[in-house]
């Protein structure tokens, strides 16, 4: 049913009549808010005497009629309306909306200040790395400062409930490098090269590595929610207010742990990878004892710290990035979820990163 | 309710103070002393500023201008040096409670006197379970955090706040998420603690019940400028306060929102 609109001298009159409901609303909206609008500065009266029923949408037309008026300039009359109803279409009142601001960016603008705030979280992620890095010589020097249960703790989770899938990892790895390479070598009849070629690969560079993705993924993450959730839950400025340092008491046995866990861990991935790579040298007839022996004569005892050494570092990095994430997680649901990817992703870049400096500095010092 | 003579001590005074984040104040004109041993309530809508304040007061957040001194040291101009030395003055229960999940209550409780260093471990026990037993979660002590309800929580975290021997606890909105009759109890132990330690305590809240329990004065937070509307007991102030706040006080919404000028 159509409305029945009349306008004489500068004042429309809208009666509405039957029941208003969402269909009908629907229906009408268009027409009813146009009419409305033509009223310009002029008076508007809303009948609404002979409608039976106004629902909860209804009463929305009868709010947008009444905004529409009133944005316009005009006047406007409701009539037939009990007192709660009223009330409540009173309510759209003339305040528009703040128009929504244009977007007062550009491309290149974008570009840059996104740099410098990457720029400005790497500088922040390396001071507070360094800083960890601090306490934790404070800690070994202090050891009657350390939370030795959760030192322990940590220890237990990346290091031992760690063991079986780094190895396991690390030793499918090293069975495709050496499975891909063969046919390579095969060309030049340098087949039985295989094991000096995966003690090096592995014990320099797979083994660590592998230890550290995985680290990033159990441990590094872990320590975001875990410090993050304590961020939300407001026990990070519990102890800042007991006046316990949070970095202190959190991040310390984290990283301590990591530190000690991981170059351990690094051995037996690289143990792991280096067995894996035996595998394709069955088919090849070589034992285990020949293989070994190839293993041990391509590499000395620089090769095997230098592993060592660049999981201890990967180790501090991660601890340290897993750590900062959750000390910087913000307000809202997602925010230790978000904390949790940070470290992940960052850590994984800053560890490939980092083997690929390590790599250039030990070849500039010639070990 | 507890005396506030003019000669009690003053362990707080804020004088024209302004707080807010990253140097802008959202919240200013903040005047008023706490006399030691008072329950002081800030008070005021949601939104209002009394969480701001109340981080400001804990040295979560530096005071934009103004003064602001808490057990004598100085916020604004003391530096790192006043921050620790208003932290080993104070105690605080967290909205939430923020217990440590992975300590049990007792241990919660006994790791603020562990810090301290001053107690064997048998006197720190002794000590965590006497504080325990004052918020009457002695035999509790033993459960993890996650194990009790939320008012549990919430004493276990007055009994951390108060480990220390603060001269000041804050307490910010005890009575949220409780119901009524544990938030009751939760306000008669506030008093009972307040008159048997003579400690002062600081309540974020807005919770009239609870205000007309616990508050000896209290300062109400507000306006569109966000800015302190008035100061004083809040029997004086729903008696003869400025309006807002009596409406603040005997539950009253606001008004009708003003109609379209063209309507």
């Amino acid at each position: 049913m159509s409305p029945d609109v009349q306008t004489s001298a500068g004042t429309t009159v809208i009666a509405l009549e039957g029941e208003l409901d969402d269909v009908r609303v629907r229906n009408l909206w268009e027409d009813v808010v146009g009419r409305a609008r033509a009223g310009g500065t002029g008076s508007v009266v809303v009948d609404a005497t002979k409608l039976s029923e106004v629902g909860g949408t209804g009463l929305l037309l009868l709010a947008e009629i009444r905004r529409t008026v009133v944005w316009a300039g005009g006047t406007i009359e409701m009539r037939g309306l009990t007192a709660d109803q009223a009330s409540l279409v009173e309510r759209a009142v003339g305040h528009k909306p703040p128009e929504p601001r244009e977007e007062d960016s550009h491309f290149v603008s974008d570009v840059g200040e996104t740099a410098f705030r990457a720029l400005d979280e790497l500088a922040d992620t390396v001071r507070f790395i360094g800083e960890a890095a601090i306490d934790l010589g404070y800690a070994i020097r202090h050891p009657g400062s350390l939370r030795w249960r959760d030192l322990l703790r940590v220890m237990g989770q990346s290091g031992i409930d760690s063991m079986p899938v780094t190895c396991m990892l690390s030793g499918i790895v090293g069975f495709i490098i050496a499975y891909q390479m063969m046919p390579a070598l095969d060309r030049y009849g340098a087949a039985d090269q295989t094991p000096t070629i995966m003690g090096f690969a592995i014990i320099r560079e797979l083994g660590p590595l592998v230890t550290a993705i995985i680290l990033a993924g159990r441990s590094g993450s872990a320590f975001a929610a875990e410090i993050g959730t304590m961020k939300v839950t407001e026990e990070v400025n519990a102890l800042t207010t007991m006046g316990l340092n949070p970095e202190r008491f959190l991040v310390t046995p984290r990283v301590l742990a990591v530190a000690i866990t991981t170059p351990l861990l690094s051995v037996f991935a690289s143990f792991a990878g280096v067995l894996g790579g035996w595998l394709p040298m069955i088919a090849r007839d070589m034992s285990l004892e020949l293989y070994l022996q190839g293993v041990r004569n391509s590499i000395d005892q620089v090769d095997f710290l230098q592993g060592v050494f660049k999981a201890f570092v990967f180790a501090v990095v991660i601890g340290g990035i897993g750590c900062r994430s959750g000390l910087k997680t913000q307000v809202g649901p997602g925010a230790v979820g978000a904390s949790t990817t940070r470290a992940v992703v960052a850590g994984i870049v800053a560890i490939i990163v980092l083997d690929g400096v390590l790599v250039g500095l030990f070849h500039a010092l010639g070990i | 309710m507890l005396t506030t003579a003019a000669s009690t001590e003053t362990v707080i005074e804020a004088k024209d103070l302004s707080v807010g984040y990253g140097g802008r104040a959202v919240l200013t004109g903040i005047n008023f002393t706490v006399a030691s041993g008072e329950v002081f309530v800030i008070a005021g809508g949601s939104g209002c500023g009394k969480s701001t304040l109340m981080k400001a007061m804990i040295t979560l957040l530096p005071p934009v201008a103004g003064t602001l001194r808490i057990a004598g040291h100085d916020l604004v101009t003391g530096g790192d040096e006043a921050v620790n030395d208003v932290r080993r003055s104070i105690g605080v229960m967290y909205q939430g409670g923020a217990l440590f999940g992975g300590l049990t209550v007792l241990e919660n409780v006994r790791l603020a006197l562990e810090e301290q260093g001053l107690f064997t471990w048998t006197e720190m026990n002794s000590l965590a379970l006497s504080l325990l037993a004052m918020v009457d979660l002695d035999e509790h002590c033993n459960k993890m955090p996650s194990a009790l309800s939320g008012g549990m929580q919430k004493r276990a975290a007055v009994a951390r706040a108060m480990a220390m021997n603060p001269q000041i606890v804050f307490l910010d909105e005890p009575s949220a998420g409780l119901d009524p009759i544990s938030s009751a109890g939760f306000d008669q132990m506030v008093v009972r603690l307040a008159r048997s330690t003579g400690r002062t305590f600081v309540v974020v809240t807005h919770e009239l019940p609870s205000i007309f329990t616990i508050a000896d004065r209290m300062v109400v937070l507000g306006g569109a400028q966000k800015t302190q509307l008035a100061i004083g007991s809040p029997k004086e102030l729903l008696e003869s306060g400025p309006p807002d706040v009596r409406r603040f006080l005997a539950r009253q919404p606001e008004e009708d929102r003003p109609q379209g000028a063209a309507s």
